[in-house]
Protein backbone atom coordinates (compact mmCIF):
# COMPACT_ATOMS: atom_id res chain seq x y z
CA UNK A 1 0.00 0.00 0.00
CA UNK A 2 2.25 2.75 -1.21
CA UNK A 3 2.29 5.08 -3.76
CA UNK A 4 5.95 6.68 -3.26
CA UNK A 5 8.21 4.17 -4.39
CA UNK A 6 11.29 5.42 -6.26
CA UNK A 7 10.35 9.14 -5.36
CA UNK A 8 12.88 11.45 -3.12
CA UNK A 9 12.02 11.46 0.46
CA UNK A 10 9.04 13.60 1.76
CA UNK A 11 12.00 15.48 3.76
CA UNK A 12 14.14 16.08 0.67
CA UNK A 13 10.89 17.45 -1.43
CA UNK A 14 9.12 19.58 0.98
CA UNK A 15 10.99 22.11 3.03
CA UNK A 16 8.69 24.48 4.72
CA UNK A 17 9.70 28.33 4.01
CA UNK A 18 8.59 29.62 7.55
CA UNK A 19 8.48 28.42 11.08
CA UNK A 20 4.85 29.53 11.39
CA UNK A 21 2.19 28.42 8.55
CA UNK A 22 1.87 31.88 6.67
CA UNK A 23 3.49 31.11 3.77
CA UNK A 24 3.28 28.24 1.51
CA UNK A 25 5.69 27.01 -0.97
CA UNK A 26 3.91 26.94 -4.63
CA UNK A 27 5.61 23.86 -5.56
CA UNK A 28 3.36 21.55 -3.47
CA UNK A 29 1.14 22.02 -6.18
CA UNK A 30 1.98 20.71 -8.82
CA UNK A 31 4.62 18.06 -8.26
CA UNK A 32 4.49 14.18 -8.59
CA UNK A 33 6.46 12.91 -6.07
CA UNK A 34 5.00 14.77 -3.36
CA UNK A 35 1.54 13.58 -4.49
CA UNK A 36 2.86 9.93 -4.31
CA UNK A 37 3.61 11.10 -0.58
CA UNK A 38 0.32 12.14 0.08
CA UNK A 39 -1.60 9.37 -0.97
CA UNK A 40 0.91 7.47 1.44
CA UNK A 41 0.70 9.61 4.74
CA UNK A 42 -2.39 11.66 3.83
CA UNK A 43 -5.04 9.65 2.11
CA UNK A 44 -3.85 6.45 3.88
CA UNK A 45 -2.42 7.77 7.01
CA UNK A 46 -4.44 8.52 9.88
CA UNK A 47 -6.90 10.27 8.74
CA UNK A 48 -10.88 9.59 8.19
CA UNK A 49 -12.04 10.38 4.61
CA UNK A 50 -15.50 10.59 3.19
CA UNK A 51 -16.69 7.33 1.34
CA UNK A 52 -20.47 7.91 0.87
CA UNK A 53 -23.52 8.31 2.20
CA UNK A 54 -25.56 5.53 4.25
CA UNK A 55 -29.23 6.55 1.61
CA UNK A 56 -26.73 5.24 -1.54
CA UNK A 57 -26.90 1.29 -0.02
CA UNK A 58 -29.94 1.24 1.83
CA UNK A 59 -30.46 -2.22 1.65
CA UNK A 60 -28.06 -5.84 2.51
CA UNK A 61 -25.62 -6.03 -0.20
CA UNK A 62 -26.14 -2.80 -2.00
CA UNK A 63 -22.80 -1.78 -3.08
CA UNK A 64 -20.96 1.31 -4.43
CA UNK A 65 -17.68 2.07 -5.51
CA UNK A 66 -15.84 5.43 -4.20
CA UNK A 67 -12.03 6.82 -4.10
CA UNK A 68 -10.07 7.47 -1.40
CA UNK A 69 -7.29 9.29 -3.16
CA UNK A 70 -6.50 7.43 -5.89
CA UNK A 71 -7.47 4.08 -4.08
CA UNK A 72 -10.52 2.48 -5.87
CA UNK A 73 -12.65 1.49 -2.66
CA UNK A 74 -15.97 -1.11 -2.64
CA UNK A 75 -18.45 0.35 0.09
CA UNK A 76 -20.87 -2.16 1.06
CA UNK A 77 -23.72 -2.97 3.40
CA UNK A 78 -23.52 -6.19 4.53
CA UNK A 79 -25.99 -9.09 4.97
CA UNK A 80 -26.20 -8.18 8.50
CA UNK A 81 -26.76 -4.48 8.07
CA UNK A 82 -23.36 -2.99 8.98
CA UNK A 83 -21.21 -1.40 6.22
CA UNK A 84 -17.44 -2.62 4.78
CA UNK A 85 -15.24 -0.56 2.85
CA UNK A 86 -12.46 -2.91 1.32
CA UNK A 87 -10.00 -1.82 -1.58
CA UNK A 88 -11.51 -2.81 -5.27
CA UNK A 89 -8.18 -4.63 -6.16
CA UNK A 90 -8.00 -8.09 -6.44
CA UNK A 91 -5.01 -9.94 -4.71
CA UNK A 92 -4.04 -12.12 -7.37
CA UNK A 93 -3.35 -9.56 -10.60
CA UNK A 94 -4.61 -6.54 -9.56
CA UNK A 95 -7.77 -5.90 -11.20
CA UNK A 96 -10.67 -4.21 -10.07
CA UNK A 97 -13.38 -6.56 -8.81
CA UNK A 98 -16.20 -4.00 -9.07
CA UNK A 99 -16.44 -2.42 -12.39
CA UNK A 100 -20.08 -1.09 -12.53
CA UNK A 101 -20.38 2.04 -9.77
CA UNK A 102 -23.08 0.60 -7.76
CA UNK A 103 -25.20 -2.58 -7.81
CA UNK A 104 -27.16 -4.90 -5.40
CA UNK A 105 -27.36 -8.24 -4.37
CA UNK A 106 -23.53 -8.85 -3.79
CA UNK A 107 -22.81 -11.12 -1.68
CA UNK A 108 -19.37 -12.09 -2.88
CA UNK A 109 -16.99 -10.10 -5.04
CA UNK A 110 -15.77 -12.13 -8.12
CA UNK A 111 -12.83 -11.34 -10.05
CA UNK A 112 -14.08 -10.87 -13.55
CA UNK A 113 -10.57 -11.94 -14.81
CA UNK A 114 -9.67 -15.50 -13.26
CA UNK A 115 -12.25 -15.71 -10.85
CA UNK A 116 -11.16 -15.38 -7.28
CA UNK A 117 -13.93 -14.72 -5.08
CA UNK A 118 -14.00 -12.35 -1.87
CA UNK A 119 -16.47 -12.39 0.74
CA UNK A 120 -18.30 -9.17 2.08
CA UNK A 121 -15.35 -8.98 4.51
CA UNK A 122 -12.68 -9.45 1.94
CA UNK A 123 -11.71 -12.82 3.30
CA UNK A 124 -10.16 -14.62 -0.05
CA UNK A 125 -12.99 -17.55 -0.22
CA UNK A 126 -12.22 -19.05 -3.33
CA UNK A 127 -9.66 -20.08 -6.71
CA UNK A 128 -10.88 -21.35 -9.89
CA UNK A 129 -9.49 -24.30 -10.32
CA UNK A 130 -7.68 -24.25 -6.98
CA UNK A 131 -6.61 -28.17 -7.07
CA UNK A 132 -6.36 -28.36 -10.70
CA UNK A 133 -7.02 -30.20 -13.02
CA UNK A 134 -7.17 -34.11 -12.87
CA UNK A 135 -4.26 -33.15 -10.44
CA UNK A 136 -2.58 -31.55 -12.46
CA UNK A 137 -1.59 -27.99 -11.62
CA UNK A 138 -3.62 -25.52 -9.71
CA UNK A 139 -2.42 -23.81 -6.68
CA UNK A 140 0.50 -25.38 -4.70
CA UNK A 141 -0.65 -27.30 -1.28
CA UNK A 142 0.85 -24.82 0.95
CA UNK A 143 -0.91 -21.53 -0.63
CA UNK A 144 -2.82 -19.96 2.64
CA UNK A 145 -5.90 -18.12 1.20
CA UNK A 146 -6.55 -16.26 5.05
CA UNK A 147 -2.99 -14.35 4.08
CA UNK A 148 -4.86 -12.78 0.55
CA UNK A 149 -7.48 -11.27 2.12
CA UNK A 150 -8.76 -7.97 0.14
CA UNK A 151 -7.18 -4.99 2.20
CA UNK A 152 -10.19 -3.64 4.61
CA UNK A 153 -10.57 0.01 5.29
CA UNK A 154 -12.04 0.70 8.90
CA UNK A 155 -15.56 1.93 8.79
CA UNK A 156 -17.37 4.73 11.14
CA UNK A 157 -20.57 6.70 10.25
CA UNK A 158 -22.27 9.83 11.81
CA UNK A 159 -25.63 11.54 10.83
CA UNK A 160 -25.91 8.93 7.63
CA UNK A 161 -22.27 10.03 6.66
CA UNK A 162 -19.65 6.74 6.39
CA UNK A 163 -15.91 7.40 6.54
CA UNK A 164 -13.19 5.60 6.41
CA UNK A 165 -9.77 5.27 7.54
CA UNK A 166 -6.67 3.05 6.29
CA UNK A 167 -4.96 3.58 9.12
CA UNK A 168 -5.09 1.77 12.76
CA UNK A 169 -3.52 5.12 14.41
CA UNK A 170 -6.32 7.14 13.47
CA UNK A 171 -8.75 8.03 16.83
CA UNK A 172 -12.25 7.43 16.32
CA UNK A 173 -14.20 9.34 13.66
CA UNK A 174 -15.74 11.57 16.87
CA UNK A 175 -12.69 12.15 18.00
CA UNK A 176 -11.28 13.08 15.02
CA UNK A 177 -13.68 14.90 14.33
CA UNK A 178 -13.18 17.17 17.72
CA UNK A 179 -16.83 18.19 19.68
CA UNK A 180 -17.38 21.15 17.38
CA UNK A 181 -17.33 19.27 14.28
CA UNK A 182 -19.35 16.64 15.92
CA UNK A 183 -21.75 19.04 17.42
CA UNK A 184 -22.26 20.76 13.76
CA UNK A 185 -22.77 17.92 12.03
CA UNK A 186 -25.48 16.67 14.39
CA UNK A 187 -27.12 20.42 14.39
CA UNK A 188 -26.89 20.24 10.43
CA UNK A 189 -29.04 16.37 9.98
CA UNK A 190 -30.81 16.20 13.06
CA UNK A 191 -31.62 12.62 12.71
CA UNK A 192 -32.86 13.58 9.14
CA UNK A 193 -33.31 10.33 6.48
CA UNK A 194 -31.16 11.71 3.47
CA UNK A 195 -32.72 11.77 -0.27
CA UNK A 196 -30.02 12.60 -3.18
CA UNK A 197 -31.44 14.57 -5.05
CA UNK A 198 -28.67 15.49 -7.28
CA UNK A 199 -24.94 14.71 -8.02
CA UNK A 200 -22.38 17.11 -9.82
CA UNK A 201 -19.08 15.26 -10.73
CA UNK A 202 -16.74 18.47 -11.42
CA UNK A 203 -13.91 18.52 -12.97
CA UNK A 204 -11.15 21.37 -11.60
CA UNK A 205 -7.95 21.72 -13.50
CA UNK A 206 -5.91 22.01 -9.98
CA UNK A 207 -4.23 20.39 -7.68
CA UNK A 208 -6.86 19.20 -4.82
CA UNK A 209 -5.33 21.43 -2.41
CA UNK A 210 -6.46 24.60 -3.76
CA UNK A 211 -9.89 23.43 -3.94
CA UNK A 212 -9.79 22.42 -0.71
CA UNK A 213 -8.42 25.37 0.74
CA UNK A 214 -10.83 27.86 -1.83
CA UNK A 215 -13.69 25.52 0.48
CA UNK A 216 -12.07 26.94 4.31
CA UNK A 217 -10.89 30.69 2.94
CA UNK A 218 -13.39 32.51 4.69
CA UNK A 219 -12.61 35.70 3.15
CA UNK A 220 -12.84 35.46 -0.74
CA UNK A 221 -16.86 34.75 -0.58
CA UNK A 222 -17.71 38.44 -0.91
CA UNK A 223 -14.66 39.46 -2.85
CA UNK A 224 -14.63 36.81 -5.59
CA UNK A 225 -18.28 36.18 -5.42
CA UNK A 226 -20.39 39.14 -6.77
CA UNK A 227 -23.67 36.76 -5.90
CA UNK A 228 -23.16 36.74 -2.48
CA UNK A 229 -22.30 40.17 -1.89
CA UNK A 230 -24.96 41.89 -4.16
CA UNK A 231 -27.59 39.92 -2.52
CA UNK A 232 -26.44 40.18 1.07
CA UNK A 233 -26.03 36.54 1.32
CA UNK A 234 -22.66 35.89 2.66
CA UNK A 235 -20.72 39.24 3.53
CA UNK A 236 -17.73 39.90 6.00
CA UNK A 237 -19.87 42.59 8.03
CA UNK A 238 -22.79 39.64 8.84
CA UNK A 239 -22.43 37.87 11.93
CA UNK A 240 -20.28 35.15 11.49
CA UNK A 241 -16.90 33.38 12.53
CA UNK A 242 -14.85 30.15 12.39
CA UNK A 243 -15.52 26.96 14.67
CA UNK A 244 -12.18 24.71 14.76
CA UNK A 245 -11.69 20.88 16.07
CA UNK A 246 -8.74 21.13 19.41
CA UNK A 247 -6.32 20.21 16.37
CA UNK A 248 -6.81 23.22 14.03
CA UNK A 249 -7.51 20.40 11.62
CA UNK A 250 -11.06 20.94 10.87
CA UNK A 251 -12.81 24.51 10.18
CA UNK A 252 -16.14 25.39 10.01
CA UNK A 253 -17.31 29.04 9.11
CA UNK A 254 -20.70 29.95 9.17
CA UNK A 255 -22.59 33.74 8.54
CA UNK A 256 -26.12 34.80 9.56
CA UNK A 257 -27.41 36.48 6.35
CA UNK A 258 -30.28 38.62 8.33
CA UNK A 259 -27.45 40.59 10.83
CA UNK A 260 -25.75 41.97 7.85
CA UNK A 261 -24.58 45.67 9.16
CA UNK A 262 -23.02 46.88 6.09
CA UNK A 263 -19.43 47.95 5.92
CA UNK A 264 -17.83 50.87 3.83
CA UNK A 265 -15.99 48.32 1.92
CA UNK A 266 -18.98 47.39 0.18
CA UNK A 267 -20.56 50.87 -1.29
CA UNK A 268 -20.93 51.06 -4.52
CA UNK A 269 -17.92 51.20 -6.98
CA UNK A 270 -15.66 49.77 -3.88
CA UNK A 271 -15.78 46.32 -4.81
CA UNK A 272 -16.20 44.74 -8.39
CA UNK A 273 -18.52 42.43 -6.51
CA UNK A 274 -21.20 45.13 -5.62
CA UNK A 275 -23.49 45.30 -8.27
CA UNK A 276 -25.74 48.28 -8.06
CA UNK A 277 -28.07 47.43 -10.64
CA UNK A 278 -28.34 43.38 -10.08
CA UNK A 279 -31.48 42.08 -9.40
CA UNK A 280 -32.89 39.02 -9.72
CA UNK A 281 -36.27 39.08 -12.41
CA UNK A 282 -37.52 36.14 -10.37
CA UNK A 283 -35.79 36.26 -6.42
CA UNK A 284 -37.48 33.05 -5.55
CA UNK A 285 -34.51 31.67 -5.72
CA UNK A 286 -32.76 33.27 -2.90
CA UNK A 287 -36.31 32.65 -1.01
CA UNK A 288 -35.49 30.48 2.34
CA UNK A 289 -37.43 29.61 5.42
CA UNK A 290 -35.17 29.20 8.87
CA UNK A 291 -33.94 25.81 8.91
CA UNK A 292 -31.90 26.16 12.05
CA UNK A 293 -32.41 27.76 15.43
CA UNK A 294 -29.25 29.25 15.29
CA UNK A 295 -30.15 31.03 12.31
CA UNK A 296 -26.38 30.49 10.54
CA UNK A 297 -28.00 30.54 7.18
CA UNK A 298 -24.35 30.05 5.50
CA UNK A 299 -22.11 27.17 6.59
CA UNK A 300 -19.31 25.58 5.14
CA UNK A 301 -17.44 22.70 7.37
CA UNK A 302 -14.53 21.57 6.35
CA UNK A 303 -12.89 17.92 7.27
CA UNK A 304 -9.25 17.34 6.95
CA UNK A 305 -8.29 15.94 4.21
CA UNK A 306 -11.20 16.46 1.49
CA UNK A 307 -14.34 16.67 2.82
CA UNK A 308 -17.09 19.63 3.05
CA UNK A 309 -20.47 19.41 4.62
CA UNK A 310 -22.11 22.43 3.02
CA UNK A 311 -25.43 24.81 4.05
CA UNK A 312 -25.68 27.32 1.29
CA UNK A 313 -30.06 28.92 2.63
CA UNK A 314 -31.31 25.53 2.21
CA UNK A 315 -29.20 23.73 -0.03
CA UNK A 316 -27.41 21.02 2.10
CA UNK A 317 -25.13 18.37 0.80
CA UNK A 318 -21.43 17.17 0.49
CA UNK A 319 -18.61 17.47 -1.51
CA UNK A 320 -15.79 14.97 -1.72
CA UNK A 321 -12.52 15.77 -3.43
CA UNK A 322 -10.64 12.85 -5.36
CA UNK A 323 -7.20 13.23 -6.52
CA UNK A 324 -6.89 12.95 -10.40
CA UNK A 325 -2.83 13.82 -10.60
CA UNK A 326 -1.04 16.43 -8.97
CA UNK A 327 -3.06 19.45 -11.59
CA UNK A 328 -6.47 17.99 -11.62
CA UNK A 329 -9.04 16.95 -8.73
CA UNK A 330 -12.77 15.83 -9.45
CA UNK A 331 -15.30 17.57 -6.72
CA UNK A 332 -18.54 15.00 -6.02
CA UNK A 333 -21.48 17.13 -5.08
CA UNK A 334 -24.48 15.23 -3.67
CA UNK A 335 -27.35 17.72 -3.08
CA UNK A 336 -30.34 16.51 -0.80
CA UNK A 337 -33.62 16.68 0.69
CA UNK A 338 -34.66 15.20 3.57
CA UNK A 339 -37.88 12.80 3.86
CA UNK A 340 -39.78 15.33 6.08
CA UNK A 341 -39.49 17.73 4.07
CA UNK A 342 -42.86 19.68 2.66
CA UNK A 343 -43.03 19.46 -1.04
CA UNK A 344 -42.58 23.13 -0.87
CA UNK A 345 -39.06 23.12 1.23
CA UNK A 346 -37.89 20.50 -1.24
CA UNK A 347 -38.85 22.54 -4.30
CA UNK A 348 -36.70 25.09 -2.20
CA UNK A 349 -33.84 22.98 -1.89
CA UNK A 350 -33.93 21.88 -5.99
CA UNK A 351 -34.00 25.44 -7.06
CA UNK A 352 -31.30 26.52 -4.73
CA UNK A 353 -29.38 23.85 -6.16
CA UNK A 354 -28.15 26.53 -8.32
CA UNK A 355 -26.07 28.28 -6.23
CA UNK A 356 -23.64 25.13 -5.89
CA UNK A 357 -22.35 22.68 -8.14
CA UNK A 358 -20.15 23.59 -11.55
CA UNK A 359 -22.89 25.81 -12.60
CA UNK A 360 -23.25 27.82 -9.19
CA UNK A 361 -24.40 30.84 -9.39
CA UNK A 362 -21.22 30.93 -6.54
CA UNK A 363 -19.30 28.13 -6.77
CA UNK A 364 -18.88 28.25 -10.36
CA UNK A 365 -16.46 30.55 -9.83
CA UNK A 366 -14.11 28.42 -7.59
CA UNK A 367 -14.23 25.72 -10.20
CA UNK A 368 -12.38 28.74 -12.00
CA UNK A 369 -9.96 30.26 -9.79
CA UNK A 370 -8.26 26.75 -9.28
CA UNK A 371 -7.31 27.03 -12.66
CA UNK A 372 -6.41 30.37 -12.41
CA UNK A 373 -3.68 29.47 -9.46
CA UNK A 374 -2.43 26.45 -11.46
CA UNK A 375 -2.24 28.63 -14.50
CA UNK A 376 -0.40 31.45 -12.81
CA UNK A 377 2.48 29.87 -10.62
CA UNK A 378 4.28 28.06 -13.53
CA UNK A 379 7.76 29.29 -13.85
CA UNK A 380 7.66 30.19 -10.35
CA UNK A 381 7.32 27.27 -8.60
CA UNK A 382 10.09 28.80 -6.30
CA UNK A 383 7.65 31.42 -4.87
CA UNK A 384 5.22 31.08 -1.49
CA UNK A 385 1.74 31.83 -1.53
CA UNK A 386 1.02 34.87 1.22
CA UNK A 387 -1.01 33.42 4.24
CA UNK A 388 -1.17 36.10 6.90
CA UNK A 389 -4.51 37.31 6.81
CA UNK A 390 -5.53 37.10 10.25
CA UNK A 391 -2.04 36.32 12.07
CA UNK A 392 -0.13 33.69 11.55
CA UNK A 393 -1.57 30.79 14.03
CA UNK A 394 -4.61 28.58 13.05
CA UNK A 395 -6.88 28.85 15.72
CA UNK A 396 -10.52 29.37 15.81
CA UNK A 397 -11.35 33.63 15.43
CA UNK A 398 -14.48 35.44 15.77
CA UNK A 399 -13.74 37.12 12.48
CA UNK A 400 -13.87 36.02 8.76
CA UNK A 401 -11.93 38.47 7.66
CA UNK A 402 -8.74 36.08 8.48
CA UNK A 403 -7.34 33.24 6.49
CA UNK A 404 -6.60 30.86 9.84
CA UNK A 405 -8.35 27.99 8.69
CA UNK A 406 -6.34 27.97 5.66
CA UNK A 407 -3.86 27.67 7.69
CA UNK A 408 -5.42 25.07 9.82
CA UNK A 409 -5.39 23.05 6.33
CA UNK A 410 -1.91 23.68 6.16
CA UNK A 411 -1.34 22.38 9.71
CA UNK A 412 -2.96 19.28 9.04
CA UNK A 413 -1.03 18.72 5.80
CA UNK A 414 2.37 19.30 7.62
CA UNK A 415 1.54 17.38 10.46
CA UNK A 416 0.50 14.74 8.18
CA UNK A 417 3.19 14.79 6.09
CA UNK A 418 5.86 14.84 8.78
CA UNK A 419 7.72 18.32 6.78
CA UNK B 1 -47.60 -1.31 -38.42
CA UNK B 2 -47.19 1.99 -36.24
CA UNK B 3 -48.03 4.87 -36.88
CA UNK B 4 -44.72 7.50 -36.37
CA UNK B 5 -45.85 10.27 -34.10
CA UNK B 6 -44.22 12.22 -36.38
CA UNK B 7 -47.15 12.18 -38.68
CA UNK B 8 -49.22 13.95 -36.74
CA UNK B 9 -47.96 17.56 -37.64
CA UNK B 10 -48.77 19.12 -40.10
CA UNK B 11 -45.38 20.34 -42.85
CA UNK B 12 -45.50 23.91 -41.67
CA UNK B 13 -45.66 22.36 -37.77
CA UNK B 14 -42.45 20.20 -38.46
CA UNK B 15 -40.92 23.00 -40.53
CA UNK B 16 -41.59 25.22 -37.47
CA UNK B 17 -39.45 22.46 -34.85
CA UNK B 18 -36.93 22.19 -37.60
CA UNK B 19 -36.41 25.90 -37.19
CA UNK B 20 -36.33 25.82 -33.34
CA UNK B 21 -33.70 23.39 -33.02
CA UNK B 22 -31.33 25.35 -35.46
CA UNK B 23 -31.75 29.05 -34.55
CA UNK B 24 -31.42 27.62 -30.34
CA UNK B 25 -27.77 26.28 -31.18
CA UNK B 26 -27.29 29.23 -33.43
CA UNK B 27 -27.97 32.23 -30.50
CA UNK B 28 -25.94 30.31 -28.56
CA UNK B 29 -23.30 29.50 -30.54
CA UNK B 30 -23.01 32.78 -32.03
CA UNK B 31 -23.18 34.11 -28.07
CA UNK B 32 -26.17 35.75 -28.99
CA UNK B 33 -27.16 34.68 -25.78
CA UNK B 34 -29.88 37.01 -24.91
CA UNK B 35 -32.33 35.33 -27.16
CA UNK B 36 -31.96 32.10 -25.31
CA UNK B 37 -35.09 32.60 -22.91
CA UNK B 38 -37.21 33.38 -25.87
CA UNK B 39 -36.86 29.98 -27.15
CA UNK B 40 -39.44 28.85 -23.95
CA UNK B 41 -42.69 29.82 -23.16
CA UNK B 42 -42.99 32.07 -20.28
CA UNK B 43 -43.55 29.21 -17.72
CA UNK B 44 -40.72 27.28 -19.74
CA UNK B 45 -38.24 24.88 -17.34
CA UNK B 46 -34.94 24.07 -18.71
CA UNK B 47 -32.13 21.92 -16.59
CA UNK B 48 -29.06 19.99 -17.55
CA UNK B 49 -28.81 17.05 -16.02
CA UNK B 50 -26.04 13.95 -16.40
CA UNK B 51 -27.51 10.56 -17.88
CA UNK B 52 -26.82 8.75 -15.00
CA UNK B 53 -28.88 11.17 -12.40
CA UNK B 54 -31.63 11.05 -14.96
CA UNK B 55 -31.88 7.20 -14.38
CA UNK B 56 -32.19 7.59 -10.90
CA UNK B 57 -34.77 10.33 -10.93
CA UNK B 58 -32.52 12.81 -9.71
CA UNK B 59 -34.15 16.12 -10.23
CA UNK B 60 -31.66 19.12 -8.94
CA UNK B 61 -30.09 19.46 -12.19
CA UNK B 62 -27.64 22.55 -13.92
CA UNK B 63 -28.60 25.18 -14.64
CA UNK B 64 -32.42 24.87 -13.41
CA UNK B 65 -34.49 27.59 -14.54
CA UNK B 66 -38.68 27.04 -13.80
CA UNK B 67 -39.24 29.80 -15.68
CA UNK B 68 -38.41 32.29 -18.36
CA UNK B 69 -37.26 35.27 -15.42
CA UNK B 70 -35.00 32.74 -14.16
CA UNK B 71 -33.29 32.69 -18.03
CA UNK B 72 -33.12 35.78 -18.15
CA UNK B 73 -31.29 36.29 -14.81
CA UNK B 74 -28.74 33.24 -15.79
CA UNK B 75 -28.47 35.50 -18.78
CA UNK B 76 -27.69 38.99 -17.10
CA UNK B 77 -25.23 36.68 -14.36
CA UNK B 78 -23.53 35.01 -17.02
CA UNK B 79 -22.94 38.77 -18.68
CA UNK B 80 -22.29 40.54 -15.73
CA UNK B 81 -21.70 38.82 -12.50
CA UNK B 82 -19.93 35.85 -12.97
CA UNK B 83 -15.86 35.08 -13.42
CA UNK B 84 -15.29 32.82 -16.55
CA UNK B 85 -12.78 32.32 -18.67
CA UNK B 86 -14.09 33.51 -21.91
CA UNK B 87 -15.09 30.84 -23.98
CA UNK B 88 -17.70 29.67 -26.63
CA UNK B 89 -19.44 26.56 -28.16
CA UNK B 90 -20.24 24.66 -31.36
CA UNK B 91 -23.29 22.65 -31.58
CA UNK B 92 -23.83 19.92 -34.15
CA UNK B 93 -27.14 18.56 -33.77
CA UNK B 94 -28.96 15.91 -35.23
CA UNK B 95 -32.76 15.16 -36.91
CA UNK B 96 -35.18 15.84 -34.60
CA UNK B 97 -37.36 12.80 -33.53
CA UNK B 98 -40.73 12.53 -33.00
CA UNK B 99 -41.47 10.70 -29.43
CA UNK B 100 -45.20 11.43 -28.84
CA UNK B 101 -47.81 13.97 -29.22
CA UNK B 102 -50.41 14.74 -26.54
CA UNK B 103 -53.79 15.13 -26.71
CA UNK B 104 -53.44 19.22 -26.48
CA UNK B 105 -50.85 19.41 -29.40
CA UNK B 106 -47.97 19.26 -26.43
CA UNK B 107 -44.69 17.31 -29.08
CA UNK B 108 -42.73 15.16 -27.43
CA UNK B 109 -39.58 15.07 -29.09
CA UNK B 110 -35.46 14.30 -28.97
CA UNK B 111 -32.58 15.45 -30.70
CA UNK B 112 -29.31 14.43 -30.27
CA UNK B 113 -25.98 17.25 -29.77
CA UNK B 114 -22.40 17.54 -29.72
CA UNK B 115 -21.18 20.26 -28.08
CA UNK B 116 -17.38 21.57 -28.74
CA UNK B 117 -15.63 24.41 -26.28
CA UNK B 118 -13.37 26.81 -27.43
CA UNK B 119 -11.46 28.45 -24.81
CA UNK B 120 -9.85 32.19 -25.84
CA UNK B 121 -6.82 31.12 -26.14
CA UNK B 122 -7.36 28.66 -28.92
CA UNK B 123 -7.51 25.11 -26.56
CA UNK B 124 -10.79 23.00 -27.74
CA UNK B 125 -12.18 19.89 -26.65
CA UNK B 126 -15.39 17.98 -26.58
CA UNK B 127 -17.30 19.56 -23.84
CA UNK B 128 -20.79 17.49 -24.21
CA UNK B 129 -22.15 15.03 -26.03
CA UNK B 130 -25.86 14.27 -25.12
CA UNK B 131 -29.63 14.82 -26.28
CA UNK B 132 -32.16 17.11 -25.95
CA UNK B 133 -35.18 15.91 -24.59
CA UNK B 134 -37.96 18.43 -25.16
CA UNK B 135 -41.60 19.65 -24.66
CA UNK B 136 -42.45 21.87 -27.88
CA UNK B 137 -45.80 23.97 -28.01
CA UNK B 138 -46.92 25.97 -30.84
CA UNK B 139 -47.51 29.82 -30.50
CA UNK B 140 -49.08 31.32 -33.21
CA UNK B 141 -46.68 30.10 -35.74
CA UNK B 142 -43.88 29.47 -34.23
CA UNK B 143 -42.84 26.47 -31.95
CA UNK B 144 -41.38 26.92 -28.69
CA UNK B 145 -39.76 24.65 -26.11
CA UNK B 146 -42.25 24.50 -22.52
CA UNK B 147 -39.63 22.34 -21.21
CA UNK B 148 -36.06 21.47 -22.22
CA UNK B 149 -34.14 18.83 -20.54
CA UNK B 150 -30.59 18.48 -21.61
CA UNK B 151 -29.57 14.65 -20.85
CA UNK B 152 -25.54 15.07 -21.43
CA UNK B 153 -23.90 11.30 -21.79
CA UNK B 154 -21.54 12.17 -18.86
CA UNK B 155 -21.78 13.13 -15.70
CA UNK B 156 -18.89 15.23 -15.70
CA UNK B 157 -18.23 18.64 -16.03
CA UNK B 158 -15.07 20.32 -17.14
CA UNK B 159 -13.73 23.43 -14.68
CA UNK B 160 -17.79 24.90 -15.26
CA UNK B 161 -21.25 25.14 -17.04
CA UNK B 162 -21.77 28.89 -17.54
CA UNK B 163 -23.38 29.26 -21.03
CA UNK B 164 -26.33 26.80 -21.60
CA UNK B 165 -26.11 23.92 -23.63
Amino acid sequence: MAQAIGVRPVEQLVQWPTDDLSRVPLHIYGDREIYAWEQDRIFRGPTWNFLALECEIPKPNDYCLTRVGDTPVIVVRTESGGINALVNRCTHKGSVLCYDSRGEGKRAFVCPYHAWSFDQSGELKGIAFEKGVNGLGGMPPGFDKSRHALTRLRVETIEGLVFGTFSEQTPSLEEYLGAPMVAHIRRTIRGRKMQIIGRYNHIMPNNWKLYVENSRDTHHPSLLHAFFATFKLNRLSAEGGIRHDPRNWHHMVFAKRLTDQGHEEYSPGRLRTMKADFGLNDPSLIAQWMEFDDNITNALMSIFPGFVLQQILNSVGTRQVITRGPDECELVWTVVSFEDDTPEQRAIRIKQSNLVGPHGYISMEDGAIGGFVQQGIRGDLDKQAVVEMGGTTADGQPTRASETSVRGFYKAWRETMGV
Amino acid sequence: MNMDPADQLTPAQRAAIDRLMVDYVHAIDEGEYERWPGFFTEDGHYQVTGRDNHARGWVAGMLLCDNRDMMIDRVYSLRQVNVWEPHAYRHVIGPTRVLAVDADGTVHAQTNYLCVRTMHDGEQRLFSSGRYLDRIVFEAEAARLRRRDVIADSNRIDTLLVIPL
